[in-house]
C-alpha cells in the first residue's frame, strides 16, 4: 500500500502541472483579448483616416467654391485663367491630403492585422508553454519522487 | 430804349456748342465764345493767337504716309527724348525737331520695322527704360530698343519665356487602353497600349475620370508611352482601366499667328500687362513680376503671372490701359480698374476687376493721364471724358468734359496732352478730327475749373499729334504744288505762321535771297522780318526774295486766321433778359497785352509796326441793330495778339 506521503506528493505534482497548464491558457486568453482590442483600435484608426480623407475633400470643395465665388465677385470669369489655375492648385493640395488619408487607412489596416497576428501568436505560444510546463513539471516531480524512493514499499 | 455797359472779363469757357446758345442761365455763357478759331485760351482768361507750326521734315512718299502714320514719344532719359514716327515698315526718329539720320550706320534715315501701315491706327505701345513695346492684334509683339547713340535702334519680335495656354475649343479622346502612371506625382511616365498616344498630344492633358489624376503631356516617347508633369496627383500607380481616363485636347498658345496677338500694353507694378488679344479681346494678361516676357501662371504665387477675363454683361474688348493710381482698363463697353486694398500688390489670388462706368472708349486712341484724371474719347467719338477717382463715390467716375463743346469733336483720330510748362499756360489737350483735319484744343487748369476749348485749322489737315516732353509734334497733310504731301511740324510759341521756316543767328541770310523753302513751292507765303510784315511772296524754285535784309530774324510761312466771336450779348436787365430784343453794341473797349495786330468786325485797330502794344483800344461808334449783338475779332496780319477782355456798351431796342 502506497505511503500517504507518496499519494500527497503525486497529488501535489498533479496540481502543480494543472496550475502551469491553466496559466498558459490564461495567458492565451489574455493575448486573444489583446488581439481583438488591437483589431478594434486599428479599425478606429482606419475610420479616423477615412474621415480625414473625407474632410480633406470637403475642405477642398469649400476652397474651390470660395475661389469660384471670389473670382466671380472680382468681375472675372471663374472658370479660366488664374482663377482656374488656383482651383487646380487647391484641388492638387486636396487630392494630396486625400491620398495621404487613404495611405493612412491602409497603414492602419495593415498594422491592425500585424498586431492581431502577433498577439494571437503570443497567445498560442503561451498556451503551448503552459501545457509543456505542466507536462514537464509533472514528469520532473514524479521522477524526483521516484528517485527519492517515495514509491518503495515499507518506506516512509 | 436803354443802355448798359457790360464786361467780358475772361474767355475761360472757350467756344461753346451752338446748342447752348439759349443757356443764358448758366455762368459759363458769360465766359464763353461763339467762335474761338486758331486761338488758345489762357488759363488766366485771355485769348491768344495759336502758336505757328514750324516745319521739321517731309515724310518721303516712298514711306506711303497716306496709308497710315503713328507718332510715338520715347523718353530715354531726362535729356534725351525722341519722337518716333511709324509709317509702312519704317520708323523715323526725331530729336529736338530734327530728323536723326543714318540709322545704325545703314545710310538710311529710318529703321526697317516690318510694321505694316494697316497696323498703325490701332497699334498700342508702352515704354520701359530703353525699350518700347509695340503691339497689334495681327502682329507679333515687338520690342524696339535704343542703343548707344541717337541713331542706334534695333527692333525684334519679343521672345516669350512662356506664353499662356488656352483651349479655344476643347475636345476629348478616350483611348481603349489602360493607363499606368509610373508615379503618382511629379514628372512621370504614362504607359498605355499601342496607339494610345499621338505626337500631337504634347501640351494636352490626360485626366482620370474620377478626378484623381491629371497631367500635362510634355514629351511623346512612343504611341504607348508619354512623359508628363502631374497637375493633380494620381491615386496610386495601379493601371487605370480603359474608359476611365481620357485625353483633353485643344490647348495651344493663347497668342500666335493663327489666333492673334495682344491688343494693348502697359507696365504696372513690375509686370507687363497685355490688355486683350485678337481671340480673347476681354482677357487681361500680366507677366510675372520683373520678368516681363514670362507669362507662366505657375501655382498662382504672388509673383506668378496673372490671367483673368472680364466678366460683365456687355462687350468689353479692351481698347486701352492706363497705369495710374490703379490700373485702369478701358474697353468698348465700359471702364474698369483693378481694385487694391491699401498697398497690397495685385496677385493672381486677389485680383479684382471693378466696374466703374459704362461709357466705352474709342479704339486706337490711347487714354492719357492729365492733372487730375485720365482722358479718353468715348466709344462713339463724340465726347471727351475724364476718368477720375471720386472720394464721394469711392469709385471712378467719367465726367464729360466736352459737354459744352461737343461740336468741336468730330471723328477723333488722335489725342495728345502737353503738360503745363509755365504759369501762363495750362495743360493743353489736342484732339485731331479725322473728318475735316481740324484740331480741337483744350486749355485745362482743373484747379481753377478751366476747360477752355478752341479749334485750329491750317492750310491742309492735321493728321496726327504727339508730345515729346514739351514739344508738340504734328503730321500735317498739305497740298503743295498740286500734290498731297505729309510734313512733320511742331508748335512753336515764337511763330505766327504755319509750315514756317525761322531763320536767325547763324542761319540768318545776309542778303534778300532766301532758299530752303522747297516744301512751300508755289505757295503764297507770309514774311515777317524783325517783328514787321513784308509783302507776301510766292515761293519759286524753293526760294523767295525779301523786301529788305533782316537784322534779327525772318519767319516765312503760310497764313492762318484767328477768329474770336463773342456770344450774343445778354444783360439781364431789371426788366428781364434781352435775348430776343434788337440791340446794338455802341462801343467796345478791348484790353490787350503785347499785341501787334487785331481787327474788330474786320476793321483794324491801329498799332505801330514792330511794336508790342499793351493797354486798351476803343472802337466807336459801332453801327447796326440786330438781335444778336456780337463782336468778332480777327487779324489782318499773322502777328501776335492777346485779348484779355472786352467791355462794351449796349443799346437795347424792342
Amino acid at each position: 500500500m502506497a505511503s500517504p506521503w507518496a499519494i500527497l506528493a503525486v497529488l501535489g505534482a498533479t496540481g502543480k502541472a494543472y496550475a502551469a497548464y491553466y496559466e498558459g491558457m490564461t495567458k492565451k486568453a489574455y493575448y486573444d483579448a489583446q488581439a481583438d482590442l488591437a483589431v478594434l483600435k486599428y479599425k478606429s484608426k482606419r475610420i479616423e483616416a477615412k474621415e480625414a480623407g473625407v474632410a480633406a475633400l470637403e475642405e477642398t470643395n469649400r476652397a474651390l467654391s470660395t475661389l469660384i465665388a471670389k473670382g466671380a465677385a472680382g468681375g472675372v470669369l471663374p472658370d479660366e485663367g488664374s482663377i482656374l489655375v488656383a482651383q487646380n492648385v487647391s484641388l492638387r493640395s486636396g487630392v494630396e491630403d486625400y491620398n495621404i488619408a487613404a495611405i493612412n487607412q491602409e497603414l492602419a489596416q495593415n498594422l491592425g492585422v500585424i498586431e492581431f497576428n502577433n498577439l494571437k501568436q503570443a497567445g498560442k505560444v503561451a498556451k503551448q508553454m503552459g501545457t509543456m510546463s505542466a507536462i514537464f513539471g509533472f514528469a520532473t516531480d514524479i521522477g524526483t519522487l521516484a528517485s527519492t524512493g517515495t514509491f518503495e514499499s515499507g518506506k516512509a | 430804349m436803354s443802355r448798359a455797359v457790360t464786361l467780358q472779363s475772361n474767355f475761360t469757357t472757350g467756344e461753346i456748342d451752338p446748342l447752348l446758345k439759349s443757356r443764358i442761365d448758366i455762368n459759363q455763357y458769360y465766359n464763353g465764345l461763339d467762335k474761338a478759331r486758331n486761338v488758345l485760351i489762357q488759363p488766366q482768361g485771355g485769348v491768344v493767337r495759336r502758336p505757328g507750326l514750324e516745319y521739321v521734315d517731309t515724310i518721303p512718299s516712298a514711306a506711303s504716309p497716306s496709308n497710315g502714320i503713328k507718332l510715338v514719344p520715347f523718353e530715354f532719359s531726362t535729356t534725351q527724348s525722341y519722337m518716333l514716327l511709324f509709317v509702312n515698315n519704317r520708323m523715323y526718329v526725331y530729336k529736338d525737331k530734327e530728323l536723326v539720320t543714318n540709322i545704325n550706320g545703314s545710310g538710311n534715315d529710318y529703321l526697317t520695322t516690318t510694321i505694316a501701315s494697316s497696323y498703325l491706327a490701332n497699334m498700342d505701345y508702352a515704354q520701359s527704360a530703353d525699350t518700347l513695346i509695340v503691339v497689334h492684334e495681327d502682329m507679333a509683339p515687338k520690342s524696339i530698343v535704343r542703343g548707344a547713340s541717337h541713331s542706334t535702334w534695333t527692333i525684334s519680335d519679343i521672345s516669350f519665356e512662356y506664353i499662356p495656354q488656352y483651349a479655344f475649343t476643347i475636345t476629348t479622346r478616350a483611348p481603349s487602353h489602360t493607363l499606368t502612371p509610373s508615379e503618382v506625382d511629379g514628372n512621370i511616365t504614362l504607359t498605355g497600349g499601342g496607339g494610345a498616344f499621338l505626337t500631337t498630344d504634347v501640351g494636352q492633358y490626360i485626366e482620370a475620370n474620377d478626378g484623381l489624376g491629371r497631367a500635362r503631356i510634355t514629351r511623346f516617347v512612343s504611341s504607348s508611352e508619354v512623359e508628363a508633369i502631374v497637375q493633380i496627383p494620381f491615386f496610386n500607380t495601379d493601371a487605370i482601366a480603359a474608359g476611365s481616363w481620357y485625353i483633353e485636347l485643344g490647348y495651344e498658345d493663347a497668342w500666335s499667328s493663327s489666333v492673334g496677338w495682344p491688343r494693348t500694353v502697359t507696365f504696372h507694378q513690375g509686370r507687363l500687362y497685355f490688355g486683350g488679344s485678337k481671340s480673347r479681346p476681354n482677357t487681361l494678361f500680366a507677366s510675372r513680376v520683373a520678368r516681363y516676357f514670362d507669362f507662366n501662371p505657375g501655382e498662382t504665387l504672388d509673383d506668378d503671372a496673372i490671367e483673368v477675363t472680364l466678366a460683365t454683361d456687355s462687350v468689353n474688348a479692351i481698347t486701352g490701359m492706363f497705369a495710374g493710381r490703379d490700373l485702369q482698363i478701358f474697353t468698348k463697353g465700359g471702364e474698369f480698374f483693378l481694385s487694391q486694398a491699401s498697398l497690397d500688390p495685385i496677385t493672381p489670388n486677389n485680383i479684382v476687376v471693378s466696374t466703374a462706368t459704362r461709357r466705352g472708349s474709342k479704339e486706337g486712341i490711347k487714354p492719357i493721364g492729365a492733372e487730375s484724371g485720365t482722358l479718353f474719347i468715348q466709344r462713339s467719338g463724340k465726347a471727351l471724358r475724364e476718368f477720375l477717382f471720386s472720394d464721394v463715390e469711392l469709385s471712378y467716375i467719367s465726367n464729360n468734359i466736352s459737354l459744352l463743346s461737343s461740336h468741336l469733336i468730330k471723328e477723333p483720330s488722335d489725342l495728345a496732352l502737353r503738360k503745363a510748362t509755365s504759369t501762363d499756360d495750362g495743360d493743353l489737350l489736342m484732339i485731331v478730327n479725322e473728318t475735316d483735319g481740324s484740331l480741337a484744343m483744350y486749355s485745362i487748369l482743373r484747379g481753377q475749373n478751366v476747360i477752355a476749348p478752341s479749334l485750329a485749322t491750317t492750310d491742309g489737315e492735321f493728321v496726327k499729334v504727339a508730345v515729346d516732353v514739351d514739344v508738340i509734334y504734328f503730321v500735317i497733310k498739305r497740298n503743295i504744288n498740286g500734290s498731297d504731301v505729309y510734313y512733320v511740324e511742331t508748335f512753336n510759341d515764337d511763330n505766327t505762321t504755319d509750315s514756317n521756316v525761322l531763320l536767325f543767328g547763324a542761319s540768318l541770310p545776309g542778303t534778300t535771297s532766301v532758299t530752303g523753302l522747297d516744301h512751300l513751292e508755289g505757295e503764297t507765303v507770309k514774311v515777317i522780318v524783325d517783328d514787321a510784315m513784308q509783302n507776301d511772296k510766292t515761293v519759286s524754285s524753293g526760294g523767295i526774295t525779301l523786301d529788305s535784309v533782316p537784322t534779327a530774324y525772318v519767319e516765312i510761312g503760310l497764313n492762318y486766321t484767328p477768329q474770336v466771336k463773342t456770344l450774343p450779348v445778354e444783360l439781364k436787365l431789371p426788366s428781364g433778359n434781352i435775348m430776343a430784343q434788337k440791340k446794338r453794341i455802341v462801343e467796345a473797349t478791348t484790353n490787350l497785352y503785347l499785341t501787334q495786330n487785331l481787327t474788330l468786325n474786320s476793321k483794324d485797330f491801329q498799332f505801330t509796326a514792330a511794336d508790342f502794344f499793351t493797354g486798351k483800344k476803343r472802337r466807336k461808334p459801332i453801327l447796326g441793330y440786330d438781335r444778336d449783338g456780337q463782336l468778332e475779332f480777327g487779324q489782318s496780319q499773322p502777328l501776335f495778339f492777346t485779348l484779355l477782355g472786352v467791355e462794351f456798351k449796349v443799346s437795347v431796342g424792342q
